[in-house]
């Protein structure tokens, strides 16, 4: 067999040609070593285990989050000669590996986030309470699609969602979430919410809602969060990003919606109550306007009755001052011929005709005396 | 006058006491004495048709509350 002689550029190209070939992309998970970052964009590490060590290059783009030497991390990338630097992977992606580095990738990226003031309160916007339209982010196939959605049927009606399938684990879903966030706030329609949500799961399943993309994709909504990912003990950097955090699915749906069985019975007990009320106030009102015109009644009883007195008063003065009742007793009237009254003798002449009225009837008679 | 002017209770009230006080005037003669006796009698039933033409409207008022 002939031996082929190359250049060395010939055998580096040829080298990458058939390792291209053989392995186009590698998976390969390892400890983090000489982790370094230059001029702000080009990544450098290395990952090794107990007996071997291999070299990585990437940009910063590539990146999960902070990263710790040490950790367990998982890389994606193609296998690459270098002319000057010699063999390393080109580094595609990098996602944290077992529950401890994935729960310490977390802690470093919630650190960093937390500095920039991502996860503060004045940042969270309210929800339209109920909302008319919400988009939704999850997968149609999920179980917690179909609790979000039979708990929402049971409380309220008339709630337009937009649904948005998306994978919620794996290498497509960072991208996918993102792309569907990104799609729902250019809607026609005006949400009032984006809600995602996803069901339990392993660390590993659950690591994307660590992710710094899409925990910053969140962040950035334009249109009001609401996130509910795993189970109750499960907080995501996506769901302490969001504008409110659900526990569950099924508890993303009871804080977007009231329960209408509820309302209805509020309302009844508003309306009773209500009812009551008005009867009481109409009631009350009856008794004082009755109150009322029985104390006008009294006061023209009573205004009569002083009439009356006072009336009967003067009625018997008057009658007190009967001239008649002066005759009675005994008294006379004298007058001359001419009607006028004799108050005096000295008006009266001897054998002058006067006249006499009596209690009844009267006399004429002659003057036969005058004393004056 | 050809029509009657409408006096109040209280006019006729003020006119019946000025009969009642000409009346006790120890000066007074007779003929002036009927004459007032005569005008309170007449200022009386004036003013007993008046309280009686009020109970009546009074009543007639508290009848329509009552419906």
């Amino acid at each position: 067999m002939e031996e082929i002689s190359y250049s060395v550029s010939e055998f580096i190209s040829i080298f990458n040609q058939t390792i291209d070939f053989a392995y186009p992309l590698v998976n390969i998970t390892g400890e983090l070593a000489n982790f370094r970052i230059s001029k702000n964009r080009w990544v450098y590490f290395d990952l090794k285990d107990d007996q071997s060590t291999l070299k990585f290059f990437g940009t910063i783009f590539n990146l999960p989050g902070p990263l710790e030497e040490g950790m367990l991390v998982n890389v994606k990338g193609q296998p690459r000669l270098h002319n000057l630097y010699g063999f390393s992977i080109n580094v595609e992606s990098i996602r944290p590996s077992g529950e401890g580095s994935i729960k310490k990738a977390a802690e470093l990226l919630k650190i960093k986030l937390a500095k920039e003031g991502l996860f503060d309160e004045s940042r969270k916007r309210l929800i339209n309470y109920p909302p008319n339209n919400i988009g939704l982010i999850t997968s149609k196939q999920s179980a917690a699609y179909s609790d979000f959605i039979k708990i929402i049927n049971e409380r309220w009606h008339g709630l337009s969602i937009n649904l948005v399938d998306v994978q919620v684990q794996g290498d497509p879903a960072e991208e996918q979430i993102i792309n569907a966030l990104e799609l729902l706030n250019v809607q026609p329609i005006e949400l009032d919410a984006i809600v995602v949500i996803r069901g339990g799961g392993s660390p590993e399943d659950l690591a994307v809602f660590n992710s710094e993309k899409l925990t910053r994709a969140i962040a950035g909504s334009r249109i009001p969060t609401l996130v509910g990912i795993g189970h109750e003990n499960d907080v995501s950097l996506a769901e302490l990003v969001a504008d409110k955090r659900a526990s569950t699915p099924s508890n993303a749906a009871q804080l977007l919606v009231p329960d209408k069985h509820h309302l209805i019975h509020d309302l009844k007990n508003k309306r009773e109550l209500l009812d009551d009320t008005i009867s009481e106030i109409i009631e009350n009102e009856n008794i004082l306007n009755n109150n009322l015109v029985k104390d006008i009644s009294d006061l023209i009883e009573n205004s009569f009755k002083l009439s009356d007195l006072e009336l009967n008063t003067k009625r018997t003065i008057i009658k007190a001052y009967n001239p008649q009742t002066i005759l009675n007793r005994g008294y006379s009237v004298v007058r001359k011929k001419d009607g006028s009254l004799i108050k005096s003798s000295s008006l009266v002449n001897l054998d002058e005709i006067i006249k006499a009225e009596f209690s009844s009837g009267s006399v004429q008679a002659k003057v036969s005396e005058v004393t004056k | 006058m050809a029509t009657k002017k409408f006096r109040s209770y209280q006019e006729i009230k003020l006119d019946l006491d000025a009969v009642i006080q000409n009346l006790q005037a120890e000066d007074i003669d007779v003929d002036k004495a009927i004459k007032l006796y005569s005008d309170g009698q007449k200022l009386i039933k004036e003013m007993d048709d008046y309280l009686k033409e009020a109970k009546n409207q009074i009543n007639e008022i508290k009848s329509s509350f009552k419906k």
